[in-house]
């Protein structure tokens, strides 16, 4: 029996496999990570790595184990999205940690929470007084959300009465010295007003150009392959290789 | 075409994926009868023709390599280690001209076989 040769075969097939089905569970898997998707990912991992390298084993029960995997990661999607009660009963619901500056004790219990990792969840937002806080909730994916009190929240625009603009994206139009024409025709820009803005920063050659991009202000923003700095921002204290 | 390709192209795979992975149960019937030359080994070993026996155990081996080359990426490892050992202990029995040992040996590849690649 050929061993490197099988798990040169059985890797790659593993390799395409999870990529494909990492791409049908879709973007909701890293976005929502609750405890759920965090030990259903271990699991499939787990599979997939046999898959992989264990040749004792069928490689078609552990196709077919991840291939399970993935029929009921998306079905619980697929039901998550039709029921409310079923989603609810999937992710539980945030629950409130505190209420008006006053840490709830029955909750914390209930999650089994301590005040200790209450407040490293504050200082980590920059709550350094439990004072400041409205109302704190721990979402289904272990994360505290914070809202603070309206005393302690940040000034807006709109309380100051300044006027605003639609704020836009940054637009590449640049990359690598490749031209991405399809975003300059989404900002309503053409070729010769990027020349333009490129030759007014003494720019000639797109070949030159590593990164250029439509700033949310319409400007242009620039980045040369040629930086042209010097060692004044080196933090290196040990000269090296390493 | 672009669109076409993006499904094509992950269909195609998951296909021949699993036509790999699932191959040993057919692809082992796809060279010449081993379970014949076994069946063979049996019955001259039963017939106390041992220089029959040898030929058939020898034409078992070389054709058993070339099926075992087809399969590895189908069936344990387990298995295709278990065949070539029953094949052994067969030689072995052969040489001390012990029909004893070989029969039952015969009937454990015949398990063997009919078992590989499901």
């Amino acid at each position: 029996m050929q061993e490197p040769l099988v798990v040169i075969v059985r890797a790659t097939i593993t390799f395409f496999v999870i990529f494909l089905y990492a791409r049908l569970i879709g973007k909701q898997q890293i976005g929502n990570f609750t405890m759920f998707d965090y030990i259903n990912g271990i699991t499939i991992g787990s599979i997939a790595a046999t898959l992989a390298t264990d040749l004792n084993m069928s490689a078609f029960i552990h196709w077919l184990a991840l291939t399970v995997f993935l029929v009921l990661t998306i079905l619980l999607q697929l039901v998550g999205l039709k029921s409310r009660l079923l989603s609810k009963v999937q992710d539980a619901e945030p629950v409130v940690l505190m209420e008006k500056g006053k840490i709830l004790e029955k909750n914390l219990q209930k999650v089994r929470i301590t005040k200790d990792e209450l407040m490293v969840q504050l200082r980590t937002k920059n709550i350094f007084s439990p004072d400041e806080v409205e109302a704190a909730l721990l979402e289904p994916d272990g994360s505290v959300s914070i809202l603070l009190h309206s005393d302690y929240q940040y000034v807006q625009k709109k309380d100051l009465n300044v006027s605003s603009q639609r704020t836009k994206l940054t637009t590449e139009v640049l990359i690598e010295g490749e031209l991405i024409e399809q975003n300059l025709r989404q900002r309503n820009i053409d070729y010769e007003w990027l020349l333009g803005q490129l030759k007014a920063k003494g720019i000639h050659r797109l070949e030159d150009v590593s990164y250029a991009a439509i700033l949310p202000n319409d400007t242009l923003y620039v980045d040369l392959y040629d930086d042209q700095l010097d060692d004044e921002m080196n933090i290196s204290d040990y000269p090296g290789p390493y | 075409m672009r669109t076409f390709l993006l499904y094509a192209i992950p269909i195609t795979f998951i296909i021949v994926s699993v036509a790999v992975i699932t191959s040993g149960s057919w692809i082992k019937e796809s060279d010449e009868d081993l379970l014949l030359y076994v069946q063979n080994i049996e019955a001259y070993a039963k017939e106390e023709n041992w220089e029959e026996a040898e030929r058939e155990q020898a034409h078992a081996k070389v054709v058993w390599d070339r099926i075992a080359k087809r399969v590895q990426f189908s069936v344990p490892r387990n298995d295709v280690l278990a065949i070539s050992e029953s094949l052994s202990r067969m030689k072995g029995g052969i040489e001390q001209e012990d029909a004893d040992s070989i029969v039952p040996e015969a009937y454990h590849f015949y398990e063997l076989w009919e078992t590989l690649g499901w």
